[in-house]
């Protein structure tokens, strides 16, 4: 994984396990590799790894049980909670993004529409 | 574990270190940085025994340095220092027979993941093989601290990640890795830490989570900040 | 302690392999001298050469070897392959006591070996030509050299090698100290190189000054070179003590 050094490094690996999360490549209540493990990994400080669990515990999206590692939370609607909140957040940036170039949000539906059909035509 | 006290070196009129006073701690990956010349090399030399400071005092553990903390502080130089009839295997039997903390079985796992075997010469290796070679030497150790002066140097892009899952292996709470290199970026993910350095003098240690949650800079940023207008 | 030493013997034993390598073609010379005869023209030139040959070479090779002891030594405080050294858990006392255990070792052993050869290549000679009256007198001329009264025999030979063996230990010692303090006090410094050279000048010096105090005139030659030999060996033990202790708080590699 490649990092933008100037974003905190734990922020980084913890949206790219979110996302795993969402997605079901882990399932709710699927273990997480170790501190140390995850470390490795991904390549980063062991002290960043477990910065991340720390982060990912607070915010309710898994758990560590003592002496057996950390697990995904089972409760389906926590993943789903988590899977709107960055659903959000993407679509906040793209918003932002657009403002950016000078188009509107209702541009942007045009275009998604646009896209939604180009996709289909090529099904 | 690793003290320095107002720690100073000078080469005749040179001060290389200048009233350095920090405190390294076990459970950090430190990362050493400063231009050419700033004093890294000197300060680990210092660590590791091999120079005397002019004045001031460093401490492991809280004894001065010494032969007990030479037995616990696994050093790199940046220079090759092999003797001259030594092959990679007379290297390890070498380290073996003064370092209780060194493991042939590691090492040996080591030279493998690194490409390397046991009968070749030091004295006709590539710069990236020394370099390869002094790493594999130094982690098959078992110590509190590991220094390395320039882990990255002469090694090839593809080889880097190879030395940086070896370095974070033994990142461990019990110990020390403190590491220099003028390849920031090579750092800024397994490192925790970073000691600024200019002039001999340092200029602060920070966490580097920290800095990028507060200042949203890098350490590669900061680097630039501190040293820019002294390199131009 | 014995990793030390096996590393000091590793890093001068090809010094010592060109010594043997040496000894060795001059030997096999006057093998061949005294096999062909010396009323054979060929063999008599060939016992002419490899004698005084072998003199030279149990002489040089003995020096040799210390003074390759001393440049060792000044590589591991001068180049990058000290690190390998000095980052060894050891202590100066025990890193320089290796040194001069090594260099003690080698010096002893090498003159012990080049007296023996001498010995068997004299008895070689003796049963095979029946008179040595030219190596005899060049012996006395030696003994007559050094103002000593004495009969010519193993014993005394023995003595004066082995004073001779004490003192050359002894100056090999002073020059480790030399060293030692051109690297690690003087390093840097105008003057370094002519310091220490007229510091090892003036120790030698005092070694030689007090062997000829405490060799008083009355002593008998087995006394007298006991005396030169007890105090070169005291000599360098101090000079090792000194040496390790400049080493110790003072050298940077």
């Amino acid at each position: 994984m490649n990092f933008d050094p100037m974003i905190p490094i734990w922020l980084q690996v913890a949206t790219s396990l979110k996302r795993e999360i969402v997605t079901g490549r882990i399932p709710p209540g699927g273990k997480l590799p170790g501190g140390r493990d995850l470390a490795l990994q991904y390549g980063i400080n062991p002290n960043t790894a477990a910065r991340i669990y720390q982060e990912l515990e607070r915010e309710g999206v898994c758990q560590t049980r003592r002496g057996l590692g950390t697990f995904v939370t089972e409760d389906a609607e926590s993943v789903a909670a988590l899977r709107r909140d960055m659903a959000e957040a993407a679509l906040l940036r793209f918003v932002e993004e657009l403002r950016g170039l000078g188009l509107s949000p209702r541009d942007g539906i045009r275009m998604l529409m646009k896209e939604e059909e180009n996709a289909n035509a090529e099904m | 574990m690793l003290k320095c006290e107002n720690l100073t070196k000078t080469f005749g009129s040179k001060r290389a270190v200048d009233g350095v006073t920090m405190t390294l701690e076990p459970g950090h990956v430190y990362a050493m940085l400063g231009p050419n010349g700033s004093g890294k090399t000197t300060w680990m030399k210092m660590a590791a025994g091999l120079m005397k400071p002019t004045s001031g005092d460093i401490s492991f553990q809280g004894s001065p340095i010494g032969v007990e903390s030479r037995s616990r502080i696994a050093y790199m130089s940046t220079e090759p220092y092999f003797y001259a009839w030594m092959t990679a295997g007379s290297a390890g039997r070498y380290y073996q027979d003064f370092f209780a903390d060194f493991s042939m079985d590691r090492y040996r796992e080591l030279l493998r993941q690194m490409d390397l075997t046991e009968d070749l010469k030091t004295k006709s290796l590539s710069s990236g093989m020394a370099a390869k070679l002094k790493i594999a030497l130094t982690l098959a150790r078992d110590a509190q601290v590991y220094m390395l002066d320039e882990p990255f140097n002469g090694i090839d892009l593809l080889a880097r990640d190879q030395i940086r899952t070896c370095i974070l292996a033994e990142a461990k709470p019990e110990k020390l890795l403190l590491l220099s290199s003028h390849l920031v970026e090579e750092m800024e993910a397994i490192a925790d830490r970073a000691v600024f350095i200019r002039d001999g003098r340092l200029v602060e240690v920070r966490d580097l989570e920290e800095m990028r949650e507060t200042d949203g800079v890098s350490m590669a940023n900061r680097y630039r900040e501190i040293y820019g207008h002294v390199e131009g | 302690m014995k990793q030390l030493l096996k590393y000091e013997f590793r890093k001068t034993w090809i010094a010592k392999l060109i010594v043997l390598g040496i000894t060795a073609a001059a030997e096999i010379a006057f093998l061949i001298g005294v096999a062909l005869g010396d009323d054979n023209k060929t063999g008599a030139a060939l016992i002419g050469t490899s004698v005084p040959l072998l003199v030279m070479i149990a002489l040089f090779g003995v020096m040799f070897i210390g003074i390759q002891s001393v440049v060792v030594l000044h590589r591991d405080m001068n180049t990058k392959q000290g690190y390998m050294l000095y980052m060894t858990p050891r202590n100066s006392y025990q890193i320089l006591g290796a040194k001069f255990l090594e260099n003690g070792l080698s010096l002893v052993l090498s003159a012990a070996a080049f007296f023996l050869l001498g010995m068997l290549d004299v008895t070689l000679l003796f049963s095979r030509f029946g008179q040595l009256d030219q190596l005899w007198e060049m012996g006395k001329r030696m003994l007559e050299a050094l103002n000593a009264e004495v009969e010519l025999n193993t014993g005394t030979f023995l003595l004066l090698a082995l004073s001779m063996l004490a003192s050359w230990l002894g100056t090999v010692s002073v020059a480790y100290l030399a060293d030692i303090v051109s690297s690690a006090l003087l390093n840097g410094k105008k003057c370094n190189g002519l310091v220490s050279f007229l510091f090892f000048v003036l120790l030698s010096a005092l070694m030689g000054w007090l062997q000829n105090l405490l060799r008083t005139p009355g002593m008998d030659f087995t006394a007298a070179m006991l005396v030169q030999a007890g105090v070169a060996v005291a000599y360098s033990a101090v000079m090792y003590f000194l040496s390790a202790y400049i080493m110790d708080h003072y050298l940077s590699v």
